[in-house]
């Protein structure tokens, strides 16, 4: 997920970034993230509104 | 002799590199920097819309700001570059003929995993796809921005936000692929022209925001059983007047942004262009946003003699003109801004009339306003080139009713989105805050800060 195969970042001639090749992993993970952050957030705000109700 | 040609050729190669290197350094800035711009747009518009609110809600409206602002930059990134390159012949994601549309090219270049993840993040020999990305992303939060004013102080935060994604990284989008883009049906049929996307961004997040109200309902106490409407008025008006201002100041990076400069790989001609290959000069639009703004503004202040309404003037200003903003003459700016500042009053009143409670007058700023936009290109305009630079034969000229075909889509690509999810959402309790929970104010219930700690505080919320 880290890896990377070059000695310098003068090797480099095109995509610049760390975990070349599991773009899809990362991404995955970051939607996850954002959905569970939508998730705690919907809930927390419909515990706050019964509360007040 | 051949010595000197060689030392020559070497030295004009040399020059040329250097020239081209400027160029791409010039061209990457210059989109970087319309990013900061339109972020001023959303500080603009946090003060705009908390001073708009009453004091019992206002931090409640600056989270929901904030949050339409972080998840539609998000959710842009993940999925919604990837409509505006798939979409412009249709849902069929076919390729147009310019061959930069179509679900392969998007597939190739828009997606954050696999090969096309080399365009959607660092490359060194890509001075280009972020920096689009970025002023698109920043578009695309401006639609869920506009969209946020009208909601306040009864919208329930996730549901808002869940609209926001909708309209930010899907329905504006689709307009912009379709009016928006060389390969976009809109344009390659009926000639339709939006330089400065009144229609596929202001019209499309005011509509949105239309669909969305007629689910959503109004803030308790708007109207009367006999349909009357009260007057409710936010806690800060200078705040809101000077946030309006720095949407004003926000705007120039938005409208800088929709030019294509030249001498890239990517560009249209030897000049700067529209996002249709006109030609264009940043000149022009010196010239026209900030006589937008001032005809707008006076034409506002002839019957309102209110701030608030005068920078609603100055904003209808900037979106009546900006479909021709390339093209317009400064005279012809000047008129056609100081008529929509007039109109705007009238036309919000008409809207509240038909029982919908827009808080801020979106829906009349960004929607009607940026419909008269599109169609007002489409007298003043008609017969002129609506996409040039490689342009096939028989691509048609602007036409009024082109731009009518245009701003009925605009209209439907906001309205029913905005009316279905927001359907969806009510009936999933997702939507609107409880009426009780509306009458203590949002703050106290659901926010752990106070807007005014040493200060002011609502009467209403103090028992709480």
């Amino acid at each position: 997920m880290f890896g990377f195969s070059f000695d310098s970042w003068a090797d480099v001639t095109g995509a610049m970034y760390i975990g070349i090749g599991s773009e899809g992993t990362w991404t995955l993970i970051a939607v996850v993230v954002c959905v569970a952050i939508l998730a705690i957030g919907s809930k927390n705000e419909q515990d706050h509104y019964n509360d007040h109700k | 002799m051949e010595e000197q040609i060689a030392l020559l050729t070497a030295n004009l190669d040399a020059v040329t590199q250097s020239a081209a290197l400027t160029n791409t350094m010039f061209a990457e800035t210059y989109y970087f920097l319309t990013i900061p711009l339109m972020m001023i747009i959303h500080a603009g518009f946090l003060a705009y819309e908390m001073g708009q609110t009453r004091l019992k809600n206002t931090l409640s409206s600056g989270i929901k700001n904030l949050l339409a602002f972080a998840f539609t930059i998000i959710t842009f990134y993940f999925f919604g570059w990837w409509f505006y390159w798939a979409l412009p012949t249709g849902f069929t994601g076919s390729e147009g003929y310019m061959a930069i549309s179509g679900i392969e090219y998007a597939n190739a270049i828009a997606l954050p995993w696999g090969e096309s993840s080399q365009y959607m993040g660092p490359n060194i020999a890509d001075n280009a796809s972020g920096v689009f990305w970025g002023a698109f992303a920043l578009f695309a939060a401006t639609t869920a921005s506009i969209m946020s004013g009208a909601l306040i102080e009864r919208v329930q935060t996730v549901g808002f936000v869940v609209c926001a994604i909708v309209l930010g990284s899907f329905a504006w989008v689709v307009a912009a692929a379709w009016g928006w883009h060389a390969d976009g049906w809109l344009v390659t049929e009926w000639g339709v022209h939006d330089f400065g996307a009144a229609g596929l961004v202001h019209a499309v997040a005011g509509f949105f925001a239309l669909g969305v109200l007629f689910n959503l309902g109004p803030r308790v106490g708007k109207f009367n059983a006999d349909g009357s409407a009260n007057d409710i008025v936010g806690h800060n008006m200078p705040l809101t007047v000077v946030g309006l201002m720095l949407i004003i100041v926000g705007f120039f990076g938005f409208l800088m942004a929709c030019i294509i400069l030249p001498g890239e790989s990517w560009s249209w001609a030897g000049t700067g262009t529209s996002i249709y290959g006109t030609r264009m000069t940043l000149s022009a639009l010196a010239f026209g946003i900030v006589l937008a703004v001032s005809g707008g503004i006076i034409g506002a202040w002839v019957f309102t003699r209110d701030p608030f309404w005068m920078m609603s003037g100055a904003l209808a200003g900037i979106i009546s003109v900006a479909s021709g903003l390339d093209i317009y003459f400064p005279s012809q700016i000047i008129i056609i801004s100081a008529l929509a500042g007039v109109i705007l009053k009238p036309c919000a009143d008409f809207v509240e009339k038909l029982g919908i409670d827009d808080a801020v007058g979106a829906v009349t700023v960004h929607g009607t306003i940026g419909i008269f936009g599109v169609l007002m290109l489409g007298v003043m305009a008609t017969g002129y080139p609506a996409l040039d630079a490689y342009a096939p034969e028989g691509t048609p000229v602007i036409t009024f009713t082109g731009q009518l075909v245009g701003s009925v889509v605009f209209i439907l690509l906001g309205l029913v989105p905005g009316y279905i999810v927001s359907a969806i959402l009510k009936a999933m309790g997702m939507l609107r805050v409880p009426d009780a929970v509306q009458l203590k104010g949002l703050d106290v219930v659901k926010v752990p800060a106070q807007a005014y700690p040493e200060g002011m505080t609502s009467p209403v919320s103090e028992d709480v």
